[in-house]
């Protein structure tokens, strides 16, 4: 089956005033329809760079330059036109953020402004796109959406903004759904009753959906296949079970060993990946994770790895796999 | 001996973190041009006594209303006096009236301010007083009360700070309002400081930064009021060769001799060029993000 | 073993209410930030006090350290009632209790050099004497946290996140703290900073003998630094025990749906769900009886008409509910969020 979001070798710089960074450096992956797709990895890793540079959304004048394919049923997003970019955003391809307050506009009510994306994509009559509001506010759980169609954004709870925001991303049925951190605002018991209906409208509409976040636990226990990112590059890739039982790369398991959760000792002391993060342009020419590694040596630091299969289903960048995985 | 090392190392830790102050100041341009302006500026208002080439009262009717040259180089006045010397002199008392002007008003409004924006009780007193002030236009509360006390340099000084006060105390509240709700606040209350420490030692660096830009703005426009002022014969008293008074001097013989208008508003339109970039370029300074 | 331990802070019946602006029949609308909460945290242990936003948990946790006044209720630190304190020996008290918070990058003043933030305690409690003992002290505290000390002269600006937490633990252990209050003290950090300050914290309060009042809404950094929780709900602390005992066998219904919507990370562990009804009421206007009752699966008639009394279903073990003595034998058969034996 062809996948509905191929993305090949993505490439984002941005020219800063230090000079130009490479954000996203050679990322490739595939979404199906109907599957959720996790994006793992910790601020500043490029998770949400890919996926506002498969959107376009930066200003490709003065900010960023993108190189690779990103192809949507086989279209590639990376060479449309602006205008093109503008059909195919809310129509054909959504967004959901993390900030429902910021990312609804404040002065106008929610069913105003889901009317506004249809005003856009489907000319369609006040009378007709009230009731496909009213309509979509129900499948995204909201209570009485009759009378929530005329609040504002501010009349409403967190957790029902964020349902408003999905109603507004869903109302022309994308094939493609992009969630960017879309529960990480809210308490765990709102956070699963969301999450349960993002999958449950991914299988009623077989959208595809890109799940971007750093929780590991809300990937596990949504996503098929999963990406983990690491200063711009896809460190490790594979089924989902793959990934929290089997991890290979040692960034992947360090993040596992060193949240907490069932599967850490309580009170002990946690794993600890050594140091933080450092600036993009401060990656050294090889193996971006080398000096925080465990298992790094000195070819570590200036060999770049590849990114290389690992079982049926499972790829990895990482030289040392071979005597990690024997316990040398 | 460790604690030999250790204070070493510290020493020159201190004298490296300095130096990276200075160096991110140095990067920022506006700050540097507007620092090199005013230092020119200053330098040559403090050295009026030197390098004026006459007395700034020198009356020399012979040399009435030459135009510039080698000898005058800004030409002369009216009734012959140096207009160099004079531009230079008045610089000086610009720069005094202006300078004090933005010192006095900055330090009373900070004060107001941060009282008002920390105590509830005070904040409707000082507030509603000062949206009282400001209601009144500067210009005309400065030449009320010089008409009520007199025109001397130190009642347009005293005028020109009552009514630049009120815009001071405004930004310090609104910055205090805002910065004592900060964790850092809440962390050293959690310490027992006392309020004043709080509110002086803590609130205050914070609230500094948009006061002191302000400050420069109060001193630019200050120097303009104070011309005006003297323009309307409420400022500082003549013969005193304020930048406002040498230009009124002018007025009459505006379209006869250009040089007595023109080159003097030129320095006056340095400096208060000079000061709004410098207060800019403060402001880029002074964000601790640097 | 625990159990011996001796009380350092007992809460008792402390209410936090606030009233706002808001008029209603020409009344002001109050609300009851934190209702009637009573827990013991003794020597030596981490107390987590767990709960959604809006619980009242940050709001108890500014309570105990007397940056807000409680309406009522008692708070004993070392048998004495800390409320009766004037200015002179609440000064002295600040010093054994200390305070972590949430977001480091607004608890450090941006305009003072890290040095002088770890000072200013010293500077408030007139300890260390002269200004070189005061920064060799300073120098320590930083160099427990993991800072260097050519660090000292920098801006906060200059750390990332991690190191600014660290320096905040600097500032609250150089007084050596007897009890220390972090509140969300990991909740703005990347998942592997995360295990450093958690560490480092586990390390610090074990070093000064000290006890923790860790507050947080993630109840698996919760579970994994807790000796003994309190689950919050609307300003009440609706259940209270053991930490083990609770992620076993929660007793309160509210718990138990907590505990199921935890995303674990492991594909084949999908626990079942307790589905919670709707969102969290506004504290303005909670639930009559059982502030939990018009979201619980388990509510009856009773939970509308009365509130449940803080009951001691077993040994230790605090729970506020009409049945949870029932639920409790219900949940014996069923572990809810245990560690599970083996793990492939």
């Amino acid at each position: 089956m062809e996948p509905l979001l191929k993305v090949d070798n993505l490439k984002t710089e941005f020219r800063t005033l230090r000079g130009i960074v490479t954000a996203v450096d050679g990322v490739s992956f595939e979404v199906r329809a109907g599957e959720m797709f996790g994006l793992v990895g910790e601020s500043g890793c490029g998770k949400s760079v890919t996926s506002q540079s498969i959107m376009r959304l930066y200003d490709e004048k003065k900010l960023a330059r993108h190189s690779g394919l990103a192809l949507l049923d086989g279209e590639n997003l990376l060479a449309a036109s602006q205008k093109r970019m503008r059909q195919i955003r809310g129509r054909d391809v959504s967004m959901i953020f993390q900030d429902a307050l910021s990312a609804l506009n404040p002065v106008f009510t929610i069913g105003w402004q889901i009317k506004e994306v249809l005003r856009i994509h489907q000319k369609l009559g006040n009378k007709e796109s009230r009731e496909k509001a009213v309509d979509m506010l129900r499948l995204t759980g909201i209570p009485s959406p009759e009378t929530r169609v005329d609040s504002y954004p501010h009349e409403l709870s967190g957790g029902m903004r964020q349902r408003a925001m999905i109603a507004m991303a869903l109302v022309c049925k994308p094939k493609l759904l992009i969630a960017d951190e879309p529960t990480t605002a809210l308490d765990v018991t709102i956070q699963a009753q969301i999450m349960e209906m993002i999958a449950d409208l991914k299988s009623s509409l077989n959208m595809g959906v890109v799940l971007i976040t750093h929780d590991l636990g809300v990937v596990a226990q949504t996503c098929s296949r999963v990406v983990v990112m690491y200063l711009g590059q896809i460190v490790e890739e594979g089924d989902a079970s793959d990934i929290f039982y089997h991890p290979l790369h040692p960034y992947t398991k360090g993040l596992l060993e060193s949240s907490p959760s069932i599967r850490t000792k309580r009170g002990a002391p946690l794993h600890v990946i050594q140091g933080s993060v450092p600036p993009l342009d401060k990656a050294g020419s090889g193996c971006r994770f080398a000096d925080r590694c465990p298992y790094a040596d000195k070819l570590c630091s200036s060999v770049p790895p590849m990114l290389v299969n690992a079982g049926a289903t499972q790829k990895v960048r990482c030289r040392k796999l071979g005597s990690i995985e024997s316990g040398v | 001996m460790p604690d030999e090392r250790s204070a070493l190392a510290l020493k020159s830790a201190l004298r490296e973190q300095r130096m990276l102050v200075l160096r991110s100041a140095l990067d920022k341009r506006m700050a540097v041009a507007g620092f090199a302006i005013m230092t020119v500026i200053v330098l040559l208002a403090v050295l009026a006594p030197v390098l004026a080439p006459a007395g700034p009262y020198e009356i020399n009717p012979l040399d009435r209303l030459l135009p510039p040259s080698s000898k005058h180089w800004f030409g002369t006045d009216a009734l012959g006096r140096d207009l160099l010397s004079r531009t230079l002199y008045g610089l000086r008392i610009s720069l005094a009236v202006g300078g004090s002007t933005a010192l006095a008003s900055s330090a009373l409004g900070l004060l107001l301010g941060l009282l008002s924006g920390y105590f509830s009780f005070a904040e409707n007193i000082i507030m509603r007083i000062c949206e009282g002030m400001m209601a009144i236009p500067p210009m005309l509360l400065a030449i009320a009360l010089v008409a009520a006390l007199g025109s001397t340099s130190f009642n347009v000084f005293l005028s020109l700070s009552v009514a630049y006060m009120p815009l001071v105390a405004r930004v310090a509240r609104s910055s205090t309002l805002s910065v004592r709700e900060q964790t850092y606040i809440e962390a050293i209350k959690s310490q027992g400081a006392s309020w004043a420490r709080v509110l002086f030692g803590h609130i205050a660096p914070n609230v500094m930064s948009p006061i002191i830009v302000q400050t420069t703005y109060i001193f630019a426009s200050a120097i303009i009021i104070e011309a005006a002022l003297s323009f309307l014969g409420a400022g500082v008293p003549p013969p005193a060769p304020s930048l406002g008074n040498v230009l009124y001097d002018a007025k009459s013989v505006i379209f006869s001799a250009w040089w007595t208008t023109v080159l003097p508003g030129i320095v006056m339109m340095l400096t208060v060029l000079g000061l709004n970039i410098l207060g800019d370029g403060i402001r880029d300074v002074m964000d601790p993000a640097g | 073993m625990r159990m011996e331990n001796q009380a350092v802070l007992e809460v008792q019946g402390v209410s936090k209410v606030f009233s706002t602006h808001v008029k209603i029949n020409r009344k002001r609308l109050v609300v009851r930030a934190v209702d009637n909460i009573s827990f013991t945290v003794r020597e030596n242990e981490t107390y987590g006090l767990v709960g959604e936003s809006g619980c009242g948990k940050s709001t108890a946790g500014r309570t105990i350290m007397r940056i807000l006044e409680p309406t009522e209720g008692k708070i004993l630190f070392q048998g004495e009632n800390i409320l009766e304190r004037k200015a002179e020996g609440l000064t002295r008290l600040r010093r054994e209790m200390q305070m972590i918070f949430q977001d480091p990058y607004s608890s450090l003043n941006p305009r003072k050099p890290v040095g002088k933030i770890v000072e200013e305690p010293l500077l408030i409690h007139r300890i260390g004497g002269s200004a070189a003992t005061r920064r060799e002290l300073c120098l320590e505290a930083l160099k427990r946290v993991g800072l260097r000390e050519d660090q000292f002269y920098r801006y906060p600006h200059e750390f990332s996140g991690g190191q600014k937490q660290r320096i905040g633990i600097a500032r609250a252990l150089i007084l050596n703290p007897k009890i220390i209050v972090a509140d969300e003290p990991v909740s703005a950090l990347d998942v592997s900073i995360q295990s450093q300050v958690l560490n480092l914290l586990q390390e610090i309060k074990t070093s000064l003998n000290a006890s923790l009042v860790f507050i947080s809404h993630n109840m698996a950094v919760i579970r994994h630094v807790s000796d003994r929780v309190g689950v919050m709900y609307l300003g009440r602390i609706v259940e209270e025990c053991d930490a083990l005992k609770l992620f076993r066998r929660p007793g309160h219904p509210y718990t138990k749906a907590l505990l199921s919507a935890v995303p674990e990370p492991s594909p084949n562990l999908r626990r079942e769900r307790v589905e919670l009804q709707g969102e969290v009421p506004s504290p303005h206007s909670p639930p009559s009886g059982c502030a939990f009752h018009n979201r619980c699966a388990y509510a009856k008639e009773i939970c509308a008409a009365s509130t449940p009394m803080r009951d001691e279903v077993e040994p230790e073990h605090f729970v506020e509910c009409h049945f949870a003595a029932e639920l409790l034998r219900v949940n014996q058969t069923q572990r809810v969020m245990a560690e599970p034996a083996i793990l492939k």
